[in-house]
């Protein structure tokens, strides 16, 4: 933010904060013992199995980031983890849940498990959707073949991992900057539904897009 | 049935969740895909947060503006920069069509002024929905600004579901909330009862020096 002013002039205060006390000590701890227990948790590994019967092996933690099998996983009511290690493989009922997909998105979860989660009340959230992506998920996302790429895009969004869909979002955000509509239609397999005039009028009221300058 | 490598396979609130990541500008561009991706676009403008080129644009043009209002039902935020300039007709037209805004960032410039009246409207309008309110004028001590601020004073603690709330100029709006420099007991009593009722508020910036409330 370069304006005139910055917003980030804090003169003021946060109105209904606590002080800080002791607690902030404990609270330190108990984030400790946190994370400690989802590293422990990690090294259990579960089974997921694709949508074409590819069995893909996971640790525990990794694979809760998809909301979907930590729902399918506290249905269980399971208190000894370590049973849930030899449990039959956990099924995902979408075809976009293909062998190859699913290999991707334990990577991804693999390489990630230990990311804070997101907090969608989280002053932050502006910044974090805004943030380029890291380097490795660059590479991660960088596939050739789009309906590989949909096909991971839609998996994550059928098992609700909100970082993955994040990072497919943002890839194709920088796909199709800067393309013209005829491009991106192009690009994305869009069909044009709209007559010629109508098309022609929309460019028309959005003039002002490329007025900027 | 789509191909694999056809985005509309996708559902709505996969396509809109894509969309959000779009800047306001691009999810125009969206709209002459098709008339899928027009209704998607439109849908997901939720932000009308812009950078300064495209609000002097509306500023100049006001029926671009109001094109704009018009086809986004879902606006919720304007602003969300400093220099989101709004004058009059534009407060007029965020008046008339946007129903779910809860944010406002709104700088009045030094050659503009927005009648009491209208302010009273907005707030009419937007006080029981309002989480975010920003304000600021270059120059606060014209007449016609004095009026804004005493405006918006008298308006902003009926918004009780505000959690933020920005004014930039705080030593010529020496009693826009908090600050209770030269006030006396009763001032910060009714500023305190009227608080009491605004229990979301997180953040006030602008304030030289505030003493806890809560």
């Amino acid at each position: 933010m370069n304006g005139e002013y910055s917003l980030d002039t804090t003169e003021g205060m946060a109105a209904s904060g606590d002080p800080p006390t002791n607690n902030a000590v404990d609270d330190y701890d108990a984030e400790e013992a946190l994370e400690r227990q989802r590293e422990e948790e990690n090294k259990i590994k579960i089974k997921l199995k694709s949508f074409e019967g590819g069995v893909y092996e996971c640790g525990l933690t990794a694979a809760k980031m998809s909301v979907m099998v930590a729902n399918m996983l506290d249905a269980l009511q399971e208190t000894d983890l370590t049973k849930i290690a030899t449990r039959e493989p956990i099924p995902l009922q979408n075809d976009a849940v293909t062998n190859k997909a699913l290999e991707k998105i334990v990577e991804w979860v693999d390489h990630h498990w230990d990311d804070p989660p997101i907090d969608p009340d989280f002053d932050d959230e502006k910044e974090r959707r805004n943030e380029e992506l890291s380097h490795w998920d660059k590479q991660f996302i960088d596939i050739a073949d789009q309906g590989e790429l949909f096909d991971i895009i839609a998996a994550a969004n059928f098992m609700d991992i909100k970082g993955l869909v994040e990072v497919g979002a943002k890839h194709i955000c920088n796909k199709i900057k800067g393309k013209s509509c005829t491009e991106v239609r192009e690009m994305l397999k869009i069909h044009n539904d709209f007559t010629p005039e109508e098309e022609a009028a929309i460019h028309k009221e959005n003039e002002w897009i490329y007025a900027k300058d | 049935m789509y191909g694999k490598d056809n985005i509309d396979r996708f559902g709505d609130d996969l396509c809109g969740l894509l969309l959000s990541y779009f800047s306001f500008e691009d999810r125009f561009r969206c709209e002459c895909l098709s008339k899928r991706w027009q209704r998607l676009a439109l849908e997901s403008q939720k932000d009308l947060t812009t950078d300064f080129s495209y609000i002097t644009i509306f500023r100049k043009n006001p029926t671009i503006f109001e094109s704009i209002l018009k086809k986004c039902a879902n606006i919720e935020t304007i602003g969300g920069n400093v220099l989101t300039i709004i004058t009059q007709p534009m407060l007029e037209l965020v008046i008339k069509y946007c129903h779910r805004l809860n944010a406002m960032d709104m700088k009045i410039p030094i050659y503009v002024t927005i009648s009491a009246d209208t302010i009273d409207k907005f707030f009419a309008k937007f006080a029981k929905q309002l989480i975010r309110f920003k304000y600021w004028s270059y120059e606060p001590s014209l007449p016609g600004n004095s009026e804004i601020s005493a405006t918006i004073e008298k308006n902003i603690l009926d918004c009780h579901e505000l959690r933020e709330v920005f004014n930039c100029y705080k030593h010529q709006f020496p009693r826009l909330l908090l600050d209770w420099t030269g006030q006396g007991v009763d001032y910060k009593q009714s500023t305190l009862d009227r608080l009491e009722k605004c229990p979301n508020i997180r953040t006030i910036i602008g304030v030289p020096t505030v003493p806890r409330l809560f």
